[in-house]
């Protein structure tokens, strides 16, 4: 009789998983064709650390204090700093080794000016490692969406991933 | 135009048998060549088949796991991705192990091929379009689908590896023991039917399929169904999480191939044997027998694949529990109501 039953149910837990994949195959897939439709990575995603450009002025907000370079784990980040006329420093050049950073966010946590976030671009393989080598020039990021050039030549409007911070 | 040509064909059919039958040679030649046409049409069912389920699998599991599925080669939705498949494995390296038997592991595919291959024998298309209509032609499936087992088994020893080997006597063990459920849940259609032949179950069921009256007998039948084929949950030869591929894992290039072909055709071949059996056959209104043996079959298709992506694989010994303490009961029973059914009622 036990076993009668166990056939039963057992059937049943069968039918109940059909139709559970049945369900599944009618929904729309979730994947989609990655060149075709660009993923537009969520908040809080984690691309390369960028500084970012203050709108009023298009200089970065960066003073060059170092406090990014010394919570680098891995000490990917160097920085060579100069002083303007109001006593204002800034960075001159900035390079982040992208090839050797393992993308942790320290660096943007220990920002006490807010000069650093994680961009939301991730496209950025490269046939060399040195186009790894990241300069000023390539890690400015607009506080606004950015345009992110894409494979095809086409760009898609990005915002910051992460949004502004309390 | 297609009535016409074929009125066309047949008058030369006919005009070449005649003239062949004229001397004892020719008309010798004749049944020869007439036959070796059947097989190459048969080759040919079986392999346009197979390339189209191959995809068509991939897109079920696909959809079943809420993916796309193949969608690069070609337009709409990928459909020459199995063409390009199979172009690549033609091309690549044919390897034998060093320490590989080496008869065994080059015969062993052929003897999957052969196996599938001839189970198309006696599977009814339309009222005529039937290669050979034996009048014993379920036993004689019964004797045939048994030899798949013979080419598991020639692969997993042959290879002399211990995943093949493993695969093959699970393999093995489980054809052997879901044959027996599967042959005794025929049967049953067979006493309905009242004959061994494909083509007379088919038309047994010209009023009622026998699905509405062999309803454990077809669930035994499904269940026996992929022991047979080798499918998820009861892939008991393959077991890629646990045996690499199981029976075929030394295999490479065209001789892999021909184990992949065998294995869809043989899902081909034996869903065509569950619509004969079970729903039909080629009968039903309004479109020829073909298409509805064919529309069915796809079915049957779809249904087998549905399971097979629904369901984990099984234990060795759940498997065996389960196809000697409920299939074969279960195979029984059914045959006793069968029984009592055509003598009493």
């Amino acid at each position: 009789m036990r076993s009668l039953i166990d056939i039963v149910t057992g059937f049943w837990s069968f039918v109940v998983g059909l139709g559970v994949t049945l369900l599944n195959a009618l929904r729309r897939p979730v994947t989609f064709q990655y060149p075709e439709r660009y993923y537009v990575p969520l908040e809080g995603f984690r691309g390369y650390p960028a500084l970012v450009v203050d709108p009023d002025s298009g200089e970065v907000i960066c003073t060059g204090c170092q406090a990014c370079a010394r919570a680098c784990p891995l000490g990917v980040i160097s920085m060579e700093v100069a002083q303007r006329e109001d006593k204002k420093r800034y960075p001159t050049e900035w390079r982040l080794d992208f090839g050797r950073c393992m993308v942790c966010n320290l660096c943007v946590e220990a920002c006490p000016f807010d000069a650093l976030r994680m961009s939301p671009d991730y496209e950025v393989a490269e046939y060399r490692p040195e186009d790894l080598l990241y300069d000023l020039e390539h890690l400015k990021l607009p506080r606004e969406p950015i345009a992110v050039s894409r494979l095809d030549g086409t760009t898609v409007k990005v915002s910051f991933a992460g949004g502004e911070r309390g | 135009m297609l009535t016409d040509i074929a009125a066309r064909l047949q008058a030369l059919f006919d005009q070449v048998h005649l003239w062949c039958s004229q001397s004892a040679f020719w008309s010798g030649v004749f049944a020869v060549g007439w036959s070796l046409f059947k097989v190459v049409l048969i080759i040919a069912f079986m392999v346009v088949n197979v390339l189209v389920l191959v995809w068509l699998e991939r897109k079920v599991s696909a959809r079943i796991q809420s993916r796309l599925g193949p969608m690069r080669v070609s337009r709409p939705h990928g459909w020459a991705q199995s063409l390009a498949d199979m172009v690549k494995l033609l091309g690549k390296e044919d390897i034998i192990p060093r320490s590989a038997d080496r008869a065994l592991f080059v015969i062993a595919p052929i003897v999957s091929f052969t196996a599938a291959l001839l189970v198309y024998v006696v599977v009814p298309m339309g009222p005529s379009a039937v290669v050979s209509d034996l009048n014993i032609g379920m036993l004689y499936l019964a004797a045939v689908t048994s030899f798949t087992v013979m080419g598991v088994l020639m692969a997993g020893w042959g290879s002399n590896s211990k995943w093949t080997l493993l695969g093959a006597m699970r393999g093995a063990a489980s054809i052997i023991s879901y044959e027996i459920p599967m042959v005794l849940a025929v049967l049953g259609v067979v006493m309905l039917a009242g004959s061994l032949s494909t083509t007379a179950i088919v038309q047994a069921q010209s009023g009622l399929w026998n699905i509405v009256l062999q309803p454990i007998g077809f669930l035994v039948f499904l269940a026996a169904l992929f022991a047979e084929l080798n499918r998820v949950p009861f892939d008991m030869a393959e077991a890629e999480s646990e045996l690499v591929s199981g029976f075929n894992t030394e295999y490479s290039g065209l001789r892999f191939a021909f184990f992949f072909l065998a294995e869809y055709a043989n899902l081909v071949a034996l869903s065509a044997i569950g619509v004969t059996l079970y729903f039909g056959g080629w009968q039903g209104p309004v479109l020829p027998p073909l298409a509805w043996f064919l529309i069915k079959t796809y079915a049957f298709i779809v249904l087998v694949m549905w399971i097979r992506w629904t369901l984990p694989r099984v234990r060795i010994d759940q498997l065996l529990s389960f196809g000697w303490k409920v299939l074969l009961p279960a195979s029984l029973v059914n045959l006793a109501v069968t029984g009592i059914y055509l003598l009493w009622v």
